[in-house]
């Protein structure tokens, strides 16, 4: 956008908003945060907020640091997933921060953007002992923005039973899930491949995979230009469009809480979807149900290669934080590999620090988590720019079309890429 | 109540022009803050939580103010109009004033049509009056959230609606999925919505009218039809214009029913202007949100005022 007129709209904009700050009571004022930790307790009280399921099962959790540092209080306010980004946007705005939060990786850039975080102090933590993808999204400019307190990691899960008693093998590449489903149907499943229909931010995380298993990629390899319409990702494109044209997946198929039902039924049988679903299941038809009926294998092959959609969560301080400090050492005490081994325990999600994978006894050796565990290693993240968010949520829009068949891949990436270019990376 | 000017003095000037000097006689005793001092409070709500946010939006909206500027809003630069052609080029912007435009044409009409029919059956004299006046409008006081929800299971796939439609023999629809059906759908919960407040606006309307100038017709001869035609519907045209207002402000910024009923979907179909300028307030795009918002204000003006020219009763 064009700048004109600067000093005058400074003036304005100056007036404003110190009616707007009068108003919200507060300025802040950005102490840079703290240049080192010692290894004396937490002491304080410690405002965190925590979206999702997490920000419920924290506090139960959070009571062994609690225990550890007697001086201190741990506050977890949980929100929402999906309004943790706007109260965090509003905090800022209005200087009211609390001293930590959780965000998640799939939009914590445009947060990194707000310039409410803290970095992380030197010395900290060790980056060495955290997957190298997972700490390398946290990080901007050299600056660590957060730290990476668990991974996820989209894989292909399937009803191995069923895929047994009629003798059908587990897709190892693209042609082997129509030949999966083909063999499916025949067995009367008349959808059987479920592929993500909200048409939204979740849609282009199915599309990031597909177009890395096909040598493409969403963005430069610099972050700094939108490349959604190259061969390689209409080629992609296609390939998961088919999979709706050809009549495997629904166009309106099962939604984030619909799968275990639907797996349950046998109404579809086959997903990339995320290490949280033998749970999911295990609490809708009984324990042990997932480890006796699921199988799981690293997503189908494409030309080049298996890879999977992989994201996850992360811990950062602000840089208003009233009480930096015991933040910080709480974000140490939540990536240590004992502790990130227990929170795996308390609640399932995979540790970033690679030791907790070797000292958890089920990690190491519950066979659903091996292909999650390959695919972590190779895994990709979503593009890392604050206006992912717009665009990915702009592209699933897009990628609508080519599922309902209403336009082609070419056609549906050539429109993205317009619209891409108009909104931007953001980082710029 | 307004006080009468009272002529105090008057003479004629020698260019032959009367000239008259006013004084406002006032109340013995009211002093002249009293009144103000009544309609203080409202006023100094509105001043912090309407008048001043307003002209902040106002002021952002022709600035490039985003998330980047959060902690430091004096960072946003002035770009003057740039920001609302942004927006009026935006192709889902335009995409979404086409959406609006079909859901205002669509519910409009037919929520005034219905509220005025029901309007006429309650005020013929039915018999559980209070019964049904307060079961047509129980929807406009129903929570939106929850009412939407109920819709959303009902035309679910494989819900009442569709498992009745397949008993009978008719098979099942995609309602909420299928672009031609998603449509009528969010239109049908906002008429649902809004048919209330037309009908009692229209029957207090309708007794208004004095009951005389409808004898002397009938005494004229007049027909049932000739006398809704002749009489009730040109003495409406106040009520009419009243419910025809309300009732565009409220379809043309259409929101919740989008947004609870259909994500914006199928392929886009029904996300308002409205819902568009949530997104961008998502995004992190404030000042493109801002600008959306003053343009849906100024289509919502330009239209209340063309309503008023042409439904302006006529004297």
């Amino acid at each position: 956008m064009k700048i004109t007129s600067r000093r005058s709209s400074q003036a304005i904009v100056a007036g404003l908003a110190i009616v707007a700050l009068t108003l919200t009571g507060c300025a802040g004022n950005g102490t840079a945060g703290v240049s080192s930790i010692d290894d004396a307790p937490a002491t304080g009280v410690v405002e965190f907020w925590a979206g999702g399921s997490e920000g419920e099962a924290l506090p139960e959790f959070i009571k062994q640091f609690e225990a550890e540092n007697p001086e201190v209080t741990v506050n977890v306010t949980a929100i929402p997933a999906g309004e943790l980004d706007a109260k965090l946007i509003a905090a800022i705005v209005a200087g009211t921060v609390p001293d930590m939060v959780f965000t998640y990786t799939q939009t914590q850039r445009s947060i990194f953007n707000t310039g409410g975080l803290a970095p992380m102090p030197e010395g900290l933590l060790n980056p060495d002992d955290f997957f190298e993808a997972a700490w390398d999204s946290n990080t901007i400019d050299g600056e660590t923005l957060a730290v990476p307190w668990y991974v996820y990691a989209l894989v292909f899960y399937y009803r191995k039973d069923l895929a047994e008693q009629y003798g059908i093998a587990a897709p190892t590449t693209w042609e082997g899930v129509r030949e999966f489903a083909q063999a499916f149907q025949a067995q009367g499943v008349k959808k059987p491949i479920v592929l993500s229909t909200s048409y939204d931010q979740f849609s282009s995380e199915d599309l990031v995979a597909f177009s890395a298993q096909n040598g493409g990629s969403l963005l430069s390899a610099d972050n700094t230009t939108w490349t959604l319409n190259t061969p390689e990702n209409v080629a992609a494109l296609e390939y998961w469009g088919s999979l709706f044209t050809d009549g495997y997946a629904a166009t309106v198929g099962p939604d984030f809480m619909g799968m275990a039902p639907s797996f349950s039924a046998a109404e579809s049988v086959g997903a990339n979807y995320g290490q949280w679903f033998p749970s999911f299941l295990d609490e809708a038809n009984g324990a042990g149900w997932s480890a006796e009926n699921m199988g799981t294998v690293i997503p189908p092959a494409g030309p080049a290669g298996s890879f999977s959609a992989i994201g996850g969560g992360s811990l950062a301080v602000l840089k208003d934080a009233a009480n930096p400090e015991a933040a910080w050492k709480l974000v140490r005490w939540m990536s240590s590999a004992a502790t990130q081994s227990d929170w795996f325990d308390a609640f399932g999600n995979l540790p970033t620090v690679a030791e907790a994978w070797t000292l958890n006894s089920t990690i190491a050796s519950d066979t659903l988590l091996d292909a999650v565990k390959a695919a972590v290693a190779t895994g990709t993240y979503g593009p890392q720019v604050p206006n992912w968010t717009e665009v990915s949520n702009m592209l699933g829009a897009q990628m609508e079309k080519v599922a309902r068949g209403t336009a082609t891949a070419q056609e549906a990436l050539d429109e993205a890429q317009t619209q891409a270019e108009a909104i931007g990376t953001g980082a710029e | 109540m307004t006080p009468s000017p009272t002529i105090v003095s008057g003479e004629l000037a020698p260019t032959g022009q009367l000239s008259v000097s006013v004084k406002r006689t006032s109340r013995v005793g009211v002093p002249p803050w009293v009144p103000w001092a009544f309609v203080a409070p409202f006023l100094a709500l509105f001043t912090i939580f309407v008048a001043i946010p307003a002209l902040i939006a106002l002021v952002a909206s022709f600035t490039d103010v985003g998330v980047k500027n959060l902690r430091n809003l004096l960072s946003a630069n002035f770009v003057g109009f740039d920001t609302f052609a942004d927006v009026l080029g935006n192709t889902e912007f335009q995409r979404s004033v086409a959406n609006t435009a079909q859901l205002v044409l669509l519910t409009v009409p037919i929520t005034m049509a219905i509220g005025f029919a029901l309007a006429i059956v309650l005020d013929s004299g039915l018999k559980q009056r209070g019964f049904y006046r307060a079961a047509f409008y129980l929807p406009v006081v129903t929570n939106i959230v929850g009412a939407a929800m109920i819709w959303r299971y009902a035309f679910a796939n494989s819900g009442v609606i569709n498992s009745m439609l397949e008993n009978v023999g008719i098979g099942a629809q995609d309602w909420l999925s299928d672009p031609a059906l998603a449509v009528p759908m969010v239109a049908s919960l906002g008429i649902w919505r809004n048919i209330g407040i037309a009908m009692i606006l229209f029957l207090a309307g309708l007794q208004s009218i004095p009951t005389e100038l409808r004898e002397a017709a009938a005494i004229d001869g007049a027909g049932y039809w000739r006398t809704m035609f002749g009489i009730t519907i040109p003495l409406m045209r106040p009520t009419t214009l009243l419910v025809s207002v309300l009732l565009l402000i409220f379809f043309i910024s259409i929101f919740e029913e989008p947004l609870l009923l259909t994500r914006g979907g199928p392929l886009g179909s029904t996300k308002s202007i409205s819902y568009w300028i949530y997104d961008q307030f998502g995004y992190g795009n404030f000042s493109d949100a801002l600008a959306g918002s003053f343009v849906l204000l100024m289509i919502v003006g330009v239209i209340s005022f063309i309503q008023f020219r042409v439904l302006r009763p006529k004297t």
